[in-house]
């Protein structure tokens, strides 16, 4: 048995790969008309945050469309069937690159981070 | 042997709790209105901050999640954003007023003015972060720091008399002035404990990758770190009284508490207050701007660590970038380092309570901490805390009208 807000939300994701990807910051259920609802995806991203408490959160997809953000930022929803255990910590079967959580973090690097320099983009720099 | 290293983390700690510039200016100010009378406040800050600590170094070093991890996941997503927003402006000046603060002690090394420095410290300050790692800032900070031990000199090369600073450890009401009295002690407090100090200490626990073997380590760092800050910010308090008191002197200004070092230093006192200064602020606003980001990336699940390259954690290290630039404008426009610093600490006041009560729940959870919960004492003691944090956050406001405005 599992309680949804008490142990599935708010939960740190980690990927398969040992990354962090993100938190379940939305669940999604799939309504019937004849058989009990069922949790079908968990989501994830500031928007659904934002939703949550009530802030809007749309235009943050608009903005991310208007820079190109892939998906244009748009929350990720991962299949309920992707999650493997649920402890503190929620521990996913994708890698981080297959989890899509870092649309934003990967715009962020490639239009901003990487173009100021230091940044580690350049190989030999590595600062460990 | 090694882990005695993270001492570092202590003290590299106990400098934004204590040393930043807006316990500096309360102590030297405390010292030269009341004298020894408010060394009470100090040593209360001193002690709750001890007890916070240790709880959210336990609570790394048991379960390697930091504070911030552990309230999101408890407390959810309303109470966290809550606390991101309040926490985060408040730092947002904090982080203007330590900016500010080593700007200052740039003016009184060379005589230009502060606004002119306060863009080029705001681009050093990045650039530590864009570039160090955690241990180079942790232990950078805790190193240099040192040199505020000048104060504790000072206090033995004035012949400081014992029997009235022992006295000052137990509260008393002042005759007159008793709304700047109560201003200055909520100032001392809330200037101690500072919100973003735990955040800091968890994460930092977890980038030195602390486990449970750490737990006894942890004890001894956070006594002794605190017990450090908290020894300078009474040593500052104790210097003003000694040479400002007598001659009636207020210390409104930075330049006049620039002289506080002079009369036990001759010649060296100038250069050694500044230097304190600088490394207090400098190092006060890398763990600021630091914490901010750490707080949004934890929050939110997003990769970070101060170890990796700026382009593996981008958001991570957008977050502080923005926040410095942020920060920075409120001092290039002008605004009075000491006035910004009197706000950001009553709202850092007003804040606490937010960060305090999560620790009654937190550190009671036995997933995060197995057998390391909190006893009874524990509690007692954050029970104690947050009915402080309460009156403090109740009274900051006021008092900040009433007695800061004079």
């Amino acid at each position: 048995m599992k309680r949804l807000a008490h142990d599935l939300l708010d939960k740190q994701m980690i990927s398969a790969d040992g990354e962090k990807v993100g938190r379940v910051d939305g669940i999604i259920l799939q309504l019937h008309q004849t058989t009990a609802p069922r949790v079908i995806a968990v989501e994830s991203g500031i928007e659904t945050i934002l939703r949550r408490i009530h802030c809007g959160g749309e235009w943050l997809q608009k903005v991310g469309r208007w820079l190109g953000v892939e998906n244009d930022g748009a929350p990720a929803q991962i299949p309920f069937a992707k999650i493997r255990t649920i402890g503190i910590d929620v521990r996913l079967s994708l890698r981080a690159d297959e989890a899509g959580t870092k649309d934003w973090e990967d715009w962020l690097r490639e239009k901003v981070i990487e173009r100021i320099p230091g940044s580690g983009k350049e190989k030999k720099e590595n600062k460990k | 042997m090694k882990k005695w290293g993270e001492i570092a983390l202590g003290i590299a700690t106990s400098v934004g709790g204590f040393l930043d510039v807006g316990s500096i200016a309360t102590s030297a100010q405390a010292g030269a209105k009341f004298r020894f009378q408010l060394l009470w406040a100090v040593a209360l800050g001193t002690l709750c901050l001890i007890f916070l600590t240790e709880m959210s170094g336990r609570l790394a070093a048991v379960s390697r999640h930091t504070v911030t991890d552990a309230v999101r996941e408890r407390f959810g997503a309303t109470v966290f954003m809550v606390i991101v927003v309040g926490v985060g402006l408040s730092s947002l000046l904090v982080l203007g007023a330590e900016i500010g603060g080593t700007a200052l002690a740039l003016q009184l090394a060379t005589g230009i003015n502060f606004k002119w420095w306060a863009i080029p410290v705001a681009i050093a300050v990045w650039l530590f972060l864009w570039r160090a790692t955690f241990g180079v800032i942790d232990n950078g900070v805790a190193l240099l720091s040192l040199i505020t031990l000048a104060f504790v000199v000072a206090i033995f090369r004035l012949h400081a008399p014992g029997g009235e600073m022992t006295r000052g450890l137990l509260p008393t009401l002042p005759g007159d002035d008793r709304a700047q009295f109560g201003f200055l002690a909520v100032s001392i407090l809330g200037a101690s404990l500072t919100p973003y100090l735990f955040y800091f200490y968890s994460s930092g626990a977890v980038e030195d990758k602390w486990d449970e073997s750490y737990v006894g380590v942890n004890r001894v760092v956070s006594a002794v770190g605190m017990t450090f800050g908290g020894a300078i910010a009474a040593a500052v308090l104790i210097v003003a009284a000694l040479v400002f008191a007598p001659h009636g002197i207020q210390v409104d200004r930075y330049e006049q508490a620039g002289l506080m070092l002079t009369d036990a230093f001759g010649k060296w006192g100038f250069p050694l207050f500044v230097g304190s200064l600088f490394i207090a602020c400098f190092g006060s606003a890398l763990e600021v701007a630091l914490t901010l980001a750490y707080m949004c990336a934890q929050g939110l699940g997003w990769n970070w660590s101060e170890d990796q390259r700026p382009r593996d954690d981008a958001r991570f290290s957008a977050v502080y970038t923005l926040a410095i630039a942020v920060s920075t404008i409120v001092v290039v426009i002008g605004i009075d380092p000491l006035k910004v610093t009197n706000i950001a600490m009553a709202l850092s006041a007003a804040t606490l309570p937010l960060l305090v009560v999560p620790f009654l729940v937190v550190m009671n959870d036995q997933r995060y901490l197995k057998d390391h919960t909190n006893g009874w004492f524990d509690n007692g003691v954050v029970i104690a805390i947050t009915t402080l944090a309460f009156a403090l956050a109740v009274v900051a406001i006021p008092l900040e009208l009433m007695g800061g405005g004079s």
